[in-house]
Parts: C-alpha cells; structure tokens; sequence
C-alpha cells in the first residue's frame, strides 16, 4: 500500500468515524431539537481551531455482545481549541453514539482532556448530553464517574470549569457539572436530575414531567444548580464566548483588559435610589451607571434575584459586583441569597478578580420557613467568603444598611479595603420605625397621643441615625460621596489595591459551613 | 415586570414593597402542627390498616403500614385516643405531609 493509500485510507476511517452514530441517529437528534456534538463544538471554538484527540478510541466492553459492539470514539468527542483566540479544552458526549452512554473508555478520554486542561493551566468546556452510566461495563462506569469527579475537584479554583447541559444529565453524571464553576442550561433542552420522573412515580407515585422536574427553567429559577440560561443553543454559546472574555483563564493570570469606555447607560446616577428606603429600584441602573460600556455578565440572573452578582469591567478590567436587589424581595438576605453570593465572592477571590459590593438591605429574612431552612448556617457563608476574601474589596452603601446585613456585606469590620456611602446611606442597627418602636416604647405607651408620638420618635431616630455620618465619624466609612463620583473613586480604589498582599493565616484549608 | 405582582415584606415595623423570586414562592410556609392529626411521614402505598373509625387507641399502638422503597414502615399512634376519621383505605397511593387520620 502505498503512501497516497495509506492517507486515503486515513481520511476515510475519519470521515467515517466523525459520523458518530450515523445518519440515522444524526437525524433522531436533530428531531429532538438539538444539535450534534460536533456543530455545538464548531458554535463554541473559533472557526477551524478544533484538533480532536483519540477520534478512533474503542471500548472495551466484553460483556452482553458488547464485544461486537463498534461506537465511534466511544461516545464523547475530545479535543482543544481557541475561544476569542484563547487555548481551551473541550469535550462533548455524543448522544447519536449509545445515548452518549459513560464506559470505561468514554470516561478515560474525558479525563485525558480534562488533565491536559489543569496541567495546561487553559479552562475546560465540557458539554453534556447523555443517558448515564453505559449498565453494561458495569463497575468500570462508576469508576469513570469517579475519576472525573476527582479532577473537577482538584481542577476547582486553578482554571474556569464550565459544564454545558445540552441533553439529559441524570443520575450521579449530574455531579460533575455541580462540581464546576458555570453550569449552561438551554430551555426545553437540558434535562437535570438524580431520580427521573419515572423512579419518582413507581416509587413514590408522584407524576411529574422531566421539564417540570430538572428543566432548565427549574435550574435556573429554583435550585440554582444553572448559572446561565439560554433559550437555544446558538445564543448559550454566544454567553460562554462572552463569559470566557471576562474572567481570567487561570488563578495566576489576569483577566484579559480591553480598552476603556464610558458607561453607556445614560442615567442620572445620582437619582437612580429613592430616598424612602422601603421603595424599591433597579440595582442593576447603578452597576450599569460605573462600568464600561454598561456591559454587565450577570451570574444566576433568575435565581435568588434579591442579590445581583456578575461580572463588568472597570477602566478595562474585569470587576466581581455584588448587590443587593431592592427590586426583589427588598434585597433580603436569605438562604439562597446567601449560597449565591458566597460561591461567587469565592469564585472572585480564587481568581484574583476584585470585589465591588453595592449594600442596600433590610437584613436577613425573618420567618419560620427561613429558620428551618437553616438561614443561620447558609447565612454564615457569606460572612466567611467575605472575610476569607483577600482580594480588594471595595464597598458602597447605596442607602439601607441595617444590622447582620450591615455586617454581612463586605463591611469594614470583615476587613474591606475601602467603604464608602452614599448621602442617601442609613447605617444602623435598624430602620427607624423598628427601632423608635423599641427604644421609646415607654415614651410612646405613656403619651397621651401614641401615634402622634410615635411618629415624633422616629422622626426623631431618623435625624439622628438614619444617615452615614454616625459610622463615618468612627471611621467605618472612609468617605460620604456623591453617587456620581462613584466611577472615579472605584477607578481610584482599584488602582491603589492594584498590589495589595494581604497575609493569611497559615493553614491546611479553612472549614466554611458548607 | 407586572406591577401587580408586587408583595409586601415586613422587617422590623417597616414594609417593603417589592417584587418576589420563584425560589422564595415555592419554599412551604410552616404551619403549626396539630398533635391530634396522623400524616404520613414519608410517601408510598398503604398497605394494611390496623384500625377503623370508633376504635379506641393508646400511644404506641399501629395504626396502619405504608411501604415506600421496599419497605415496610409502621406508623404509630403518638397519643391515646379515639380515631374520629380515617382517610386512606388499603392500597391508597400518599404522598408525604398527606393526612392519614384523625383522633378525637
């Protein structure tokens, strides 16, 4: 045979093989609304910089007539490309290839990308959309579930692990993506959970549809297991490449800086917060009024919604906000509040990405479902990442700031580099109705006008309190500002932490209350 | 968004008008138990039924046993009583929280 052959033959055997489960199955995964493996491949790299690995890997199977069994690359394709010009790693299960099923081999090309990811210090896209565990080799399945689990983790915090839901996830294959950063979910497309809908109704006879159940909708709005939801394919890819853009591709490199731009939201900054501090708006106006181009990333935009958190930039580099959200829920913190913003202030400070905290809050959430709920221990969280944090942290109290919330958010007493206030800004330990109600209780019950007088006191508790000269007198605020001096005093803020090094305490790893 | 939707939240004496999550509206409002009311403690399929309306019970004795993965879990009487009302029959498919029966 001779060379020229030799090459045909080559290129046949590819040409075959990148067929995956054929025409027929190619077809079946175009009728149910998604796309294969390898346009979702195309749709995430820059045109042409895919270079796939182990495209002619086989199983193994020996077990019932697997033996006899071809599955093109087994399943999963592997490889590495470029994202806006940036190396990345990327793997994508096959659903045309039996279901996209996890055996032995399937796992071992998945965590052979996933190594050449860490030790290459480049992110890694895993793109999701198969039935399970391949029940045939058996235990070797499991041990292939394991496998990637054990790199996700030690993965975690070294480079940005994304997961894409592009199909059904189910069973422990949902654990990888929970163990990674960004979790994508596409409406009417990723399907999530432990039990499915059918396990749910012989056991326990609940009926229940596999949307309603793990739909991208629930994950996005109820569990929080999503952290960005698209409504096709085409456009969740646009959010990754978008994201990609603004986070740092490893924990010792920096975000990629762009070119500075002047926010693009023309708003009056300066009347974006209602004076009356039991009045909602929109915080997302005053993230958008001091980042460059107003362009904002929000992370888990339906989830929890009474804190914002995303990423925007500042004089072209890339900055963490995190914001109370008046709009919704009066910008309590709650359980999941709380879970939302300390995986976020953790994943920021992994990544030396500074932190801007915009504070305006009532306080924790009071009720009986909040207390079951364990809002204590989901509460703390965000006191620890807070505190753990050492990179800058940057604080602006928009209006309320009322007792543990004060505290919570990025206060000067969890060690904030620097805080600032707005005049609108009311530090206390609570709102002045709360508190004159306490205070001059005897006063109110004595009068001989109690309303009269109640309102007297908490006119006379806002004079005094309700404003942020009380803590700025003791130094907790650095500064009163001008809302529409904020742009420039956080530019000036983040430039003067620019080599901050902060020492930690020497130990092994802390124990936040997971 | 729909102003409509507004609800109001009250935090120390102060309300808030503001809008709600999907999060927070599908968390379940705790109610007060009621010590007379038997629920099931867990979901599946009641399988035999060890009392009828009128009888007279003590603490401890079983009331009925529901199987649930496999299982089979008894479920006791906590307090003496008479049982008033019995909601499920043999074979009755329930599901957690659901109640069960009621003492007098």
């Amino acid at each position: 045979m001779g060379n020229i052959k030799k090459i045909e033959t080559l290129n046949q055997k590819r040409k075959e093989t990148m067929l995956g489960g054929g025409e027929k199955a190619i077809q079946k995964q175009k009728e149910s609304g998604k796309l294969t493996a390898r346009e979702r491949i195309d749709l995430l790299l820059d045109k042409g910089s895919f270079n796939e690995y182990d495209l002619f890997a086989q199983h193994e199977g020996r077990d019932f007539g697997m033996s006899d069994k071809v599955l093109n690359g087994d399943g999963v394709i592997i490889g590495t490309g470029t994202v806006n010009g940036s190396p990345v790693c990327v793997f994508a299960q096959d659903f045309t290839v039996s279901g996209g099923s996890l055996g032995l081999m399937h796992a071992k090309k998945i965590t052979k990308i996933m190594d050449v990811a860490l030790n290459m210090r480049i992110p890694l896209i895993g793109i999701n959309d198969s039935g399970g565990a391949r029940i045939q080799e058996g235990v070797s399945a499991l041990a292939g579930y394991g496998e990637i689990f054990y790199r996700n983790t030690q993965a975690s915090g070294v480079i940005p692990q994304i997961s894409v839901i592009l199909g059904p996830c189910a069973g422990g294959a949902v654990y990888s993506p929970a163990l990674t950063d960004y979790v994508f979910v596409v409406d009417k497309v990723s399907k999530m959970f432990i039990t499915g809908p059918e396990v749910i109704k012989t056991v326990l006879g609940e009926e229940i549809s596999m949307e309603d159940l793990g739909g991208a909708r629930v994950h996005s709005e109820i569990t929080g297991n999503a952290h960005f939801f698209a409504e096709n394919e085409d456009d969740c890819f646009k959010q990754i490449r978008k994201l990609l853009s603004f986070i740092p591709h490893n924990n010792k490199k920096a975000a990629e800086e762009k070119e500075t731009k002047m926010p693009a939201l023309k708003l009056d900054i300066n009347k974006i917060v209602p004076e009356d501090p039991t009045k909602p708006y929109d915080v997302r106006d005053v993230i958008k009024s001091v980042i460059d181009d107003s362009d904002f990333v929000e992370v888990q935009e339906k989830f929890a919604q009474n804190i914002v958190v995303g990423y925007g930039r500042i004089n072209g580099k890339t900055v963490g906000f995190i914001a109370n959200q008046p709009l919704y829920l009066a910008g309590v913190l709650d359980v999941d509040s709380s879970d939302k913003a300390a995986r976020f202030i953790r994943y920021c400070d992994a990544f030396n990405i500074p932190v801007v905290t915009f504070v305006d809050l009532p306080g924790y959430l009071p009720g009986v479902d909040q207390e079951h709920a364990g809002v204590i221990r989901h509460g703390a969280k965000i006191l620890y990442a807070y505190s753990e944090a050492t990179v800058p942290k940057i604080t602006v109290i928009l209006r309320k700031a009322y007792g543990g919330g004060y505290i919570a958010m990025s206060s000067r007493h969890l060690n904030a580099d620097f805080v600032y206030a707005w005049p609108t800004a009311e530090i206390a330990v609570m709102g002045p109705q709360g508190a004159a109600n306490i205070i001059f209780r005897k006063e109110i019950m004595e009068a001989e006008n109690p309303e009269e007088m109640r309102k007297q006191k908490v006119e006379e508790y806002k004079e005094r309190f309700a404003n942020p000269y009380v803590a700025a007198a003791r130094g907790y605020v650095d500064s009163v500002i001008e809302p529409s001096e904020t742009r420039n005093m956080l530019i000036h803020s983040l430039k003067i932490c620019e080599n901050k090094a902060e020492v930690k305490t020497e130990k092994k790893h802390g124990i936040p209350p997971f | 968004m729909d102003e409509n939707k507004k609800i109001i939240i009250k935090i120390d004496d102060s309300e808030y008008t503001t809008f709600s999550t999907p999060s927070y509206e599908k968390k379940e409002k705790w109610k007060k138990p009621d010590s007379r009311n038997i629920l099931a403690i867990i979901p599946g399929t009641v399988v035999d039924i060890f009392v009828k309306e009128g009888d007279k019970v003590k603490a401890g004795d079983n009331m009925l046993v529901i199987e649930a993965m496999k299982m089979n879990n008894q479920i006791l009487f906590e307090k003496d009583g008479i049982v008033d009302k019995i909601f499920v029959s043999k074979g009755d498919v329930i599901s957690k929280g659901q109640i069960l029966s009621v003492l007098k």
